[in-house]
């Protein structure tokens, strides 16, 4: 069974490469920058001596700064890619099978429709994202070595000064906390777009707007409300809310900080609340809607064969 | 020997038209059968509803499963080609092969690789770089190491050269053909499978009008060539159909002695393509 789930996530990363190829190619674009700036700042004769005196009378705040920066930068740019991906992704996953007629050939072999549906699903609420993370994980270490030379550089000690006062560990756990949690959170669209991908005759894309744009539009022409688009737009900041302890999520507070630099034994994944999360009514709701579009995939990838 | 496909009052409609209507036969093991029917005669679209591909009204068991409920476990001992051009042109051989290969319990992947190591094909190859005579041969080769009780060709050979087609039917018959097996094709080219064939089913606007083995073909149909001195005395048997050849009559005769037809002029058992022609004109008329 599992050896069956995972050829047909298989099956969908050899097809849809953007899935991988994207988000590497963002975390390459970073790490591009950095060395580009970093040489640059060589070339220039940035006194790095001076930036790390600075740092090592600054600090632990600058380095904690620095490593929030570094899952900003890779986290928050590569969700934003991972998002834009998988909605594509999700979108073609089952109409192009119906384009290009392969999907004659792939129900000629033993697998349900079932069984497809929902390798799709989990290659874009499982596999990508933590594809994704990885990515994002391999980057940090990248841009630390990187930071550690450019402290090598300024004589300073990258132990004391990035290593230790970074808690990777953490770091990394959190990362894949939160690609995880956002991905489980939006499940419904992606059923959505899956729903779309496997009923639309022609064009995905168009199914994806055009009934949510008119019952928005119907709901307030008619009713003078905004119930639709409300109901839709609660879902996107919120899901920091259930996921997470802290009230300001992922967003790093300047008394965060101090905080966590003054009790040595607070650890970034307290702000993490799985349970809150799994419990959450707003994520059920979310996968009992899920289950209803991948019920309609499912029929009319049959139908539509 | 229990059939293998039991079909009883099968009928599929699509709107007003009415695309199988009525359909009942039997398949026993080991033969090897021809679907023959002009387009939109009803083929595919039977077919389909054997490989539970499409619902229908009536009863069809396939291996004694219900091919609509039990499409899986039907997949493991039915394969079939639907068309041979609709291999994904974005995987590589080797890939296709590992994916048949964990989903498909019957598979036999090194008859596969030694089926295609007789062609150019190379496992490292993308299916986009693939001629469509090789996609061809990369599907078939792929389904004929499918260890399945019942293999479906719709149209196999479509679009592909005189060679390939001569070499693909000869490779299924000493190959892949054996008693316990079945083999449905359908085909325009019915004289390129006419001596493989066990048994011939005409199939005509949702009807089957002609389900005989080849042998009892030779029985029941005769074809009769008589000069115009006796053309007369032939039609008097009500013949199926008549044509012109050369200035001399071919007529098509169902259930008249052979013997009473051998006096008029030279008999001979007519060929499948002449005798759908006949029997299809038959209907027209």
């Amino acid at each position: 069974m599992l050896a069956r789930m995972k050829v047909l996530v298989q099956r969908e990363l050899w097809e849809h490469k953007a899935l991988y190829v994207a988000p590497a190619v963002m975390a390459g674009l970073v790490v591009f920058g950095f060395v580009v700036s970093f040489v640059w700042s060589l070339i220039q004769g940035v006194p790095f001596e001076a930036a790390v005196a600075a740092m090592e009378i600054g600090g632990q705040q600058i380095n904690l700064a620095g490593s929030a920066a570094l899952i900003g930068v890779s986290s928050g740019t590569l969700n934003l890619v991972l998002a834009i991906v998988v909605f594509f992704y999700a979108i073609d996953a089952l109409y192009a099978e119906r384009k290009d007629k392969s999907i004659l050939f792939w129900r000629s072999l033993p697998v349900t429709d079932t069984e497809t549906v929902l390798s799709k699903l989990l290659t874009a609420v499982v596999a990508a994202p933590l594809i994704t993370v990885a990515i994002a994980l391999v980057t940090q270490v990248v841009l630390m070595i990187l930071f550690t030379l450019a402290l090598l550089i300024g004589g300073g000690n990258p132990i004391d000064l990035l290593w230790k006062q970074v808690p990777f560990a953490q770091l990394a756990l959190l990362a894949i906390y939160s690609f995880m949690t956002a991905s489980l959170w939006f499940a419904p669209f992606i059923g959505y777009f899956l729903f779309c991908s496997s009923f639309a005759k022609r064009s995905a894309l168009i199914w994806v707007f055009l009934p949510v744009t008119v019952v928005v539009m119907l709901e307030g022409i008619v009713g003078q409300s905004w119930n639709v688009l409300r109901i839709i737009g609660e879902r996107f900041p919120s899901h920091s809310l259930a996921a997470y302890s802290a009230p300001s999520g992922l967003e790093f507070k300047e008394e965060d900080f101090e905080q966590f630099v003054m009790g040595a034994d607070i650890s970034l994944l307290d702000v993490m609340a799985p349970i809150q999360f799994l419990t959450s009514a707003g994520l059920w709701v979310g996968f009992a809607v899920t289950g209803v579009f991948l019920a309609g995939a499912i029929y009319f990838r049959r139908l539509r064969a | 020997m229990s059939a293998l496909i039991k079909a009883a009052g099968v009928s599929k409609k699509f709107g007003n038209t009415i695309a199988v209507d009525d359909v009942s036969f039997e398949v026993a093991p080991g033969r090897i059968i021809g679907l023959i029917g002009p387009n939109g005669a009803g083929k595919t679209t039977l077919l389909k509803a054997i490989l539970g591909l499409t619902s229908y009204e009536g009863d069809i068991s396939v291996c004694g499963l219900d091919p609509f409920r039990n499409r899986r476990e039907l997949m493991h001992t039915v394969s079939y080609v639907a068309d041979v051009s609709v291999l994904p042109r974005w995987i590589r051989v080797d890939q296709l092969l590992d994916y048949v290969e964990t989903l498909h319990p019957n598979f036999n992947r090194s008859a596969a690789e030694t089926s295609l190591s007789r062609t150019k094909v190379t496992l490292k190859d993308k299916v986009k770089a693939l001629s469509k005579g090789m996609v061809a041969q990369l599907h078939l080769s792929i389904i004929m190491a499918i260890d399945a009780k019942i293999l479906i060709l719709d149209e196999p050979t479509l679009g592909l050269d005189i060679l390939f087609r001569k070499a693909f039917y000869t490779e299924l018959l000493n190959d892949y053909f054996d008693d316990e097996r079945t083999i449905i094709i359908t085909t325009h080219q019915v004289e390129e499978i006419e001596n493989i064939l066990t048994d011939v089913m005409f199939i005509d606007d949702g009807k089957i009008v002609l389900n005989e083995t080849i042998e009892s073909i030779g029985d029941r149909y005769t074809e009769l060539m008589v000069g115009p001195d006796q053309a007369e005395r032939a039609r008097g048997f009500a013949p199926l159909t008549e044509r012109q050849v050369f200035g001399k009559s071919v007529l098509t005769f169902e259930g008249v002695a052979r013997a009473e037809l051998q006096e008029l002029g030279e008999v001979r058992t007519p060929g499948l393509a002449d005798l759908f022609v006949a029997k299809l004109s038959k209907e027209v008329a």
